[in-house]
């Protein structure tokens, strides 16, 4: 193997390589789209309009969703393609 | 440990994930949970920025109409909760009452059964009193026992009488007792009580009053006559008539 080259085997979890940056995401590493942060900013003042408060808002860095859960039962996800989506009913 | 995300329901990972807002697993689980129907909004912009105002106004809607839900929700929900605090406090206080009244009439039996045994306790007293106060006049004085001698000392019947009264110190009812036991006659309570009654038309009769010794043989011949009693009871009969004021005895 020539110098300078990546070993994909050998990478440790955690690890987010591109072509030339390879780099540790940290638990907490916000990366989102524009469209989904703008989205997600939308979304946040709709809610606050209808007075419910935001309880929990989280990135998962894996599956690079937000997760918004809102109110006593509102819960959203905005995807990095600017989607989003809110639970229709549940089984309360 | 961490509990099994998986098998956990929905209300219960929203209150895990509020206290373990680090745990992605959970809040995974929780945006992932199979129960969960979604329902998905297309974007609010576009790739370069721009704001879809159609998909804006979508979006509105679509926020207001589920706010409008989730608030009926927890009207109904806190509807419940106040009813059925309202039934738990019902119950409550209907135990409470009823332990209340439950101590109130057994307060109000206790103080009727305590005025009732109160008064037959003081009507106890009272005749035991008067008893008492009865026990203290049936004694005759020594000197009352020398006069009686005197007067009687033709009649060994009543002298033998007067012996018996000076034995048990000068307490007629002692000695009618002790008589009538001699006499292998029954003894009742209160004997001189009620032989002193018994014979109050013979010891009233006025001719009889004034004199010891006649009084003492009419009353002898009285109790032989009438009731088969001993006649030596004569003599204490006629001393506790005497020792209670004749006047008073037979205004009786």
């Amino acid at each position: 193997m020539r110098p300078g080259l990546f070993k994909l085997a050998a990478k440790p979890r955690g690890f987010c390589c591109t072509v030339k940056v390879c780099g540790r995401i940290e638990e907490g590493t916000i990366n989102p789209t524009d469209e989904q942060a703008q989205a997600c900013l939308r979304v946040c003042q709709m809610l606050s309009n209808f007075y419910k408060d935001i309880q929990l808002f989280r990135f998962n860095p894996r599956s690079r969703e937000v997760y918004i859960f809102a109110g006593e039962e509102l819960q959203i996800r905005v995807f990095p393609s600017g989607d989003w989506s809110f639970i229709d009913e549940t089984e309360l | 440990m961490k509990p099994n995300f998986k098998e956990m329901s929905v209300p219960d990972l929203r209150k895990y994930v509020l206290t373990h807002r680090d745990d992605m697993e959970a809040i995974e689980a929780l945006f992932h949970h199979p129960s969960l129907k979604w329902k998905t909004m297309p974007p609010l912009v576009t790739g370069d920025g721009m704001p879809i105002e159609e998909n804006i106004q979508l979006a509105e809607e679509a926020i207001k109409k589920r706010v409008e839900i989730s608030n009926e929700k927890q009207k109904q929900r806190e509807k419940a909760q106040e009813d059925e605090l309202r039934l738990k406090l019902e119950a409550e206080i209907e135990a409470k009452l009823r332990s209340q009244i439950e101590l109130e009439v057994e307060a109000k039996l206790r103080q009727k059964l305590e005025t009732e045994i109160e008064a037959r306790l003081l009507q106890k007293i009272a005749a035991e009193n008067q008893q008492a106060t009865r026990q203290t006049t049936a004694t005759v004085t020594q000197e009352a026992i020398d006069r009686a001698r005197e007067q009687l000392k033709h009649d060994p019947e009543a002298l033998a009488a007067i012996d018996t009264i000076q034995e048990c110190g000068g307490n007629l009812e002692d000695a009618a007792r002790l008589i009538a036991i001699a006499a292998g006659t029954e003894v009742e309570s209160d004997l001189l009580e009620k032989l002193s009654s018994r014979c109050r038309s013979v010891i009233c009769q006025d001719d009889l009053k004034a004199e010891l010794p006649v009084m003492i043989s009419a009353i002898a011949e009285f109790l032989v006559s009438t009731s088969g009693l001993p006649s030596r009871l004569a003599t204490p009969i006629a001393l506790f008539a005497i020792e209670q004021g004749i006047e008073d005895f037979c205004d009786f």
